[in-house]
């Protein structure tokens, strides 16, 4: 019998960005998926390197919808 | 920094068409408007530049020009110069209105009384003019060097800015209008004003009358019309304000049809003979570029003619805090509803494939749609309130009023349908909500309502908004209710529903500017409907959303879409801020089912940079808006 662990952060964020970052993943390719459990409506447990990576997207998303004018 | 500019521009302008310099009245409003103490320069260069204004006039009376004033050496100085004395012309014949001739050889006579206007309180009563007749004396200047003698007057040469005025009532050389303000029309103290500044002295003065929208300039255009009663040449914005020029005109005064003519690229009406009223745009006299036979046929004729009155009309956004405490307008609480997406709405606002929908997902939001329903409800149950609702988006216009089970009226509706639903919305107590597309921006025909509620607004345009606020402006209740701190502060509520995390918020910001700019209170709200007021509004269930969601990804793109209306075509060339978007399925834009796609720019050198791509829409024919010229080069295959 074996265990594996992963090192991973819990984040916790409302119910559209949780959508965001969702989508974001998949996007991804398979290799550099960071979504390890969907856990309930606004928490999400991903893979500890990419939460940098992840908070600024999501940043730059909000600036997005609040700065430039939509196509 | 530039509001406060603005703010002092439109002082300075209400105060040219005062009479003379009113060197201390203009320094104590700037010093009222300005929220910084005035700098000690300004007020030195607002002296040197007033304290010669206005004593020199140029009065056109019966087609010949004058230069007036009250102080002879200032004349004698004027005609030192060599342009001045040049321009001037000496006859042997009886004068029009003066009385005799003095030493100096200039004509003298009396100065027409001035009226004091009824309303002074921003001013005081500094400002009354002196009721006794004035001296006064004038030469006579040639027509051809007006502009010059104009020139050599101005602040950097002689320094003797001259008051124009125009002596209608004494003109028997260009024919008479007959038309007449209706007797029923009562005009409003601030409008009175505006006309008493324009007519003081039983002359017409040139000046800019600023008032903010719903307050109502058409009708002080056309009772200077009535005033002057000379052919009037009136200047819109656009096509759709031309007609509205024109109803007013007929709804105010007892103008004829025959005597009133549009000028548009759409109407181009032939010129009777005798006295006229032409409503025409900006745009079609001052384009520079070939003309139709026909409209270059009108323009000659217009250049021809003697006119007696230009209005130009322009979308003044104005500052209209001093007309809402004078209870003239409504007090207006906007606000904005910030709606979240619901997680199912969000995931597919978000996928790629859906970019086009993503308006329609954003307006569908269930969560938008049960705060739309609740103040529905608030207004309607709490307060017996009458609300507009406004969507671009027809497809959301469409599911929500058949699913809140009103009324709504968009391009497509016949015309006999629009009116009996605007008519019961008027008079009947049972229909207090009606939803409108964009057509509801431009038509005049939409009754009065102290609710509006915006589901969705094309560009965040400020002319957009400024229109939609129009309909609510009008004065209701009590004056002393509308105080603050009265029975009543606020009687009339602007609500724009708002999705958060999508690209609405970017018209959202862009609108809370535009609100504040205007002095407007302005708050946001979030959580709508309250949690306890939820339970027996639309949407609750999630199976109920799902069957929405699935309903919006299904409507076919073009259904999902913007309205585009014929209209829309004038703005293009003023509005930098518009942005138009049409969805298209692929067949379309590839021209696969039968239609031409185009790209092509409508600047004509105009302020645009760059081109808007568009594709027009199957039901139209593409070559409508098109300049004759253009046509055949663009259905040549």
């Amino acid at each position: 019998m074996s265990i594996s662990a992963i090192k991973g952060v819990i984040i916790e964020c409302d119910i559209p960005m949780k959508q965001y970052i969702l989508r974001m993943n998949s996007e991804m390719p398979n290799s550099q998926k960071f979504v390890l459990r969907d856990l309930d409506d606004t928490h999400l447990f991903v893979q500890a390197n990419m939460v940098t990576l992840i908070k600024r997207k999501v940043e730059e998303f909000m600036e997005s919808n609040t700065y430039e004018k939509p196509m | 920094m530039q509001d406060k500019f603005a703010a002092v521009k439109e002082a300075v302008e209400e105060e040219d068409v005062e009479e003379g310099p009113k060197t201390n009245t203009i320094i104590s409003v700037l010093d009222r408007l300005s929220k910084a103490k005035l700098p000690h320069d300004i007020v030195e260069f607002i002296r040197q530049s007033t304290t010669n204004y206005g004593k020199v006039k140029l009065v056109l009376q019966k087609n010949r020009f004058f230069v007036e004033s009250q102080i002879p050496h200032i004349l004698k100085r004027l005609l030192q110069d060599d342009v001045i004395a040049k321009a001037r012309i000496i006859r042997e014949e009886p004068l029009p209105v003066a009385m005799g001739v003095d030493d100096e050889g200039l004509n003298v006579g009396i100065a027409p009384a001035e009226m004091p206007g009824p309303d002074r309180e921003l001013l005081g009563e500094d400002n009354l003019a002196d009721p006794l007749d004035k001296e006064i004396h004038s030469f006579e200047v040639d027509p051809d060097q007006v502009e010059h003698v104009k020139q050599r007057c101005l602040p950097n040469e002689l320094n003797f800015p001259m008051l124009e005025e125009y002596d209608f009532k004494n003109d028997t050389i260009n024919p008479d209008l007959d038309m007449e303000i209706k007797p029923m029309t009562t005009v409003r103290p601030y409008q009175e004003k505006s006309l008493c500044k324009m007519f003081g002295n039983g002359r017409a003065r040139s000046g800019i009358i600023v008032l903010p929208c719903g307050a109502g300039k058409s009708l002080v255009g056309v009772s200077a019309a009535a005033r002057v009663k000379k052919s009037c040449l009136c200047l819109a914005t656009n096509s759709v304000s031309v007609d509205q020029w024109r109803l007013q005109f007929k709804l105010w005064s007892t103008i004829k049809d025959e005597q009133i003519i549009r000028f548009t690229s759409e109407s181009k009406e032939k010129l009777p003979s005798g006295p006229v009223v032409v409503v025409t745009t900006f745009n079609m006299i001052a384009f520079g570029g070939h003309r139709s036979e026909d409209s270059e046929k009108i323009i000659e004729e217009i250049r021809q003619r003697e006119w007696g009155l230009l209005l130009m009309d322009e979308l003044y956004e104005a500052n209209w805090i001093d007309l809402v405490r004078g209870g003239f307008i409504a007090n207006v609480q906007c606000a904005e509803v910030w709606c979240p997406m619901t997680k199912e709405f969000y995931a597919e606002y978000l996928k790629k494939e859906n970019t086009r929908k993503r308006q329609a997902l954003y307006v569908m939001n269930p969560n938008k749609f049960r705060a739309c329903e609740f103040l529905i409800r608030y207004h309607e149950q709490q307060r017996r309130d009458k609300i507009i609702v406004f969507s671009d988006n027809i497809f959301a216009l469409r599911e929500y009023a058949m699913k809140l089970k009103k009324p709504f009226i968009y391009g497509p509706t016949s015309h006999n349908e629009r009116t009996q639903i605007l008519y019961a919305f008027k008079h009947s107590p049972d229909v207090n909500t009606i939803f409108l597309s964009k057509v509801g921006d431009n038509s005049i025909d939409i009754p009065e309502a102290n609710v509006i509620i915006q589901i969705s607004s094309h560009a965040g345009s400020r002319r957009q908004e400024a229109q939609r606020l129009g309909r609510i402006l009008r004065a209701k209740g009590k004056p002393k209710d509308r105080m603050a701190g009265g029975a009543e502060e606020f009687n009339a509520f602007f609500y724009s529903l708002v999705s958060n995390d999508t690209q609405e918020m970017y018209y959202s910001t862009k609108r809370q500017q535009f609100l504040i700019d205007q002095g407007y209170s302005f708050k946001v709200i979030t959580g709508l409907p309250p949690r306890d007021a939820g339970q027996d509004l639309c949407f609750g269930l999630r199976e109920e959303q799902l069957d929405m969601l699935r309903k919006v990804l299904a409507a076919g793109e073009e259904e999902a879409g913007l309205e585009k209306l014929a209209e829309d075509e004038d703005d293009i060339n003023r509005y930098k801020t518009m942005a138009y978007r049409t969805n298209k399925s692929m067949a379309n834009m590839s021209g696969a089912d039968g239609m031409m796609y185009m790209e092509y720019s409508t600047g004509r050198g105009g302020p645009m940079k760059g081109s808007f791509a568009r594709g027009m829409g199957p039901k139209k024919d593409p070559n409508r808006q098109r300049h004759s010229l253009f046509k055949k080069r663009f259905t040549a295959k």
